[in-house]
């Protein structure tokens, strides 16, 4: 099984009367988690809670089996957060924010300074280092975050919406690095977004999170998996006589955009569609798997939890 | 474009985790206090802070070379006493130069969330902060008030070299450290109420001022001895006189010692207390 680095059970955060987080379960495990949700979601209240900003008002919050409202400081020197808002110091240049990151976390002085030249170098940010984080464009600054978030080489990095603002080459790089941290230097991430192809270019895992509970979570792969044989079918003519011979066959259909979602009968294979579309003389023009995408969970996940 | 063949090339995992530092402070306090030295205003500040210590020591040489001169200028408690308090301008400089943008800057930048997202303490935070602060005040009330002491001792041990005078080393720490607290405290609370140096800095000369102009309506419409505690100014002058055990001026003679060093001893706690509720993480985080 894989190890679970923070878990969360019936987690209630409250700002005043307002519940931002209710009663939410769930886990981060080791690899790469997307957190998933709409704005004002719960998302970021969930980061703040883990960092011990927040004091949860109900239920039980554990990172590395810690409570991070009873113990924030060994939490926090085991987490990396890059924030969502800028997050420099005045006057200090890359290596010299990175560096003092680095220190404030616990690092000598010497050894925070080359880890702050190595994590500049790995960001992609060397040749740019002694200029001041104030003066760098946007994709810089958010590199210069991720930077600071890995100095002192957590265990796991909390990325609130890394890509915000960044042009597509700037994205992509970013996602890369995201990918590289997880793969090649084996840290776990937490990829907070609202974003889906983010998530699903970098992540194994998701957690949706809605109106301040978590809505669904598990591997990517498996939530993508449908409980029955699902394919996309296209018609050329009479589309209606179709689904009510695969109706009356024992299927099952949906509309899909430009198409049908038709679902088989227990052991059926792909020729029962064409027999269907034969016995309603309809031509059919495409036949695809279906499968769901991120897309579809998340708006299954957030739609349960507007009609709830 | 494969990014991972370069990158690979650099960070590493550490091998070892990273134990908990126990002055967790010492890194802010050592960084703000570099940021600040690497300004030529800051540097002027206190060489130009440093004149008059310059001028006192040649007095005191004046009075080794013309004894007579020490009827005119009395090398004694009250004149330790004047100096520390001949320096509360530059004092005020020095608070609204080197504490206005400290918690401020954090603020505008997101900086405070860089510090607090660390395992530190909030309170790791704020005496990072205070250190700056008091490091640069001490620059130019206790260190040339010691440094007068010293001099003026080894310029004239016939008037300073008694025994007896070593009091004095305690009383211009505690002057200094009167001076330099409610100081510390104010301006770091204007920094932490503005978002910006500039109107921090104001606000803490507007305190300073405003202060001693609302004790003056208070003293004329009640005609009360207490009307001067409300002046920070007074205030911190009632408590010198009483610490060097000078007569007090026309201006603070009416203020009980006792209710000065309360009021300044309320001011301190009360400034500590808004840092504590107004310094916050979860203000920055969106």
């Amino acid at each position: 099984m894989t190890e679970t680095l923070v878990e969360f059970e019936a987690l209630t955060v409250r700002y005043g009367s307002r519940v931002a987080l209710d009663k939410a379960s769930g886990r981060f495990t080791r690899g790469a988690t997307g957190l998933l949700g709409p704005n004002g979601a719960g998302k970021t209240t969930l980061l703040k809670a883990l960092l011990g900003f927040l004091s949860p008002s109900g239920g039980r919050l554990e990172a590395f089996g810690l409570s991070p409202s009873a113990k924030p400081l060994e939490v926090r020197r085991r987490i990396g957060y890059m924030p969502e808002v800028d997050a420099h110091l005045p006057d200090l240049t890359a290596v010299q924010t990175v560096a003092f990151a680095g220190e404030l976390s616990g690092l000598p002085q010497s050894e925070s300074m080359r880890r702050a030249h190595e994590v500049l170098q790995f960001v992609g940010l060397g040749e740019e280092r002694y200029r001041k984080v104030e003066t760098y464009s946007t994709g810089m600054k958010q590199k210069a975050k991720l930077a600071t978030a890995l100095v002192h080489d957590p265990e796991i990095v909390l990325l609130d919406e890394p890509t915000n603002g960044l042009d597509p080459a700037g994205r992509e790089e970013m996602l890369a690095l995201i990918g590289d941290i997880v793969t090649l230097r084996g840290l776990s991430v937490v990829l907070c977004s609202h974003l889906l192809r983010d998530v699903e270019k970098v992540c194994e895992n998701i957690l949706v999170i809605s109106g301040g509970a978590i809505r669904t979570q598990g591997r990517v792969e498996d939530l993508k998996k449908l409980e029955r044989d699902w394919y996309v079918v296209r018609v050329k003519t009479d589309a209606d006589a179709f689904i009510a011979e695969v109706r009356k066959r024992g299927g099952d259909a949906q509309p899909w955009p430009d198409a049908w979602r038709v679902a088989l009968p227990e052991g059926a294979s792909v020729a029962w569609i064409f027999a269907a579309a034969a016995a309603s003389s309809t031509q059919i023009r495409h036949v695809r798997k279906a499968e769901d995408t991120l897309e579809d969970i998340f708006l299954r996940a957030t739609s349960n939890a507007n009609a709830a | 474009m494969s990014s991972s063949q370069i990158y690979e090339q650099h960070y590493r995992r550490l091998d070892a985790s990273i134990p908990l530092r126990n002055q967790r402070w010492i890194p802010i306090a050592r960084e703000g206090l570099k940021a600040l030295v690497s300004f030529r205003a800051y540097l002027a500040l206190i060489a130009i802070a440093s004149l008059p210590l310059l001028v006192r020591l040649v007095q005191v040489y004046f009075t080794t070379r013309f004894p007579e001169t020490r009827r005119i200028v009395p090398v004694d408690d009250k004149f330790f006493f004047d100096f520390l308090s001949q320096q509360m301008p530059w004092m005020l400089l020095m608070s609204a130069y080197a504490g206005a943008g400290l918690i401020a800057n954090d603020m505008r930048t997101g900086g405070l969330l860089l510090y607090l997202s660390r395992p530190l303490t909030l309170g790791d935070y704020i005496l990072g902060k205070v250190s700056i602060v008091f490091a640069s005040l001490s620059m130019v009330t206790l260190v040339p008030g010691l440094v007068l002491f010293f001099g003026a001792r080894s310029l004239a041990p016939d008037v300073l070299g008694d025994v007896s005078h070593l009091l004095l080393i305690p009383k211009i720490v505690a002057y200094a450290l009167v001076m330099i607290l409610p100081a510390t405290g104010l301006v770091l609370v204007m920094s932490a109420l503005a978002r910006n140096a500039r109107f921090a800095g104001l606000g803490f000369f507007f305190v300073f001022v405003g202060s001693t102009v609302a004790a003056a309506i208070a003293w004329r419409a009640t005609r009360s001895s207490y009307a001067g505690l409300i002046s920070v100014q007074a205030t911190l002058r009632r408590a010198g006189e009483a610490i060097f055990g000078v007569k007090p001026s026309r201006m603070t003679a009416e203020l009980p010692p006792e209710a000065a060093f309360v009021v300044l001893a309320i001011l301190v706690i009360g400034c500590l207390f808004v840092l504590k509720t107004r310094v916050r993480a979860v203000e920055i985080v969106k």
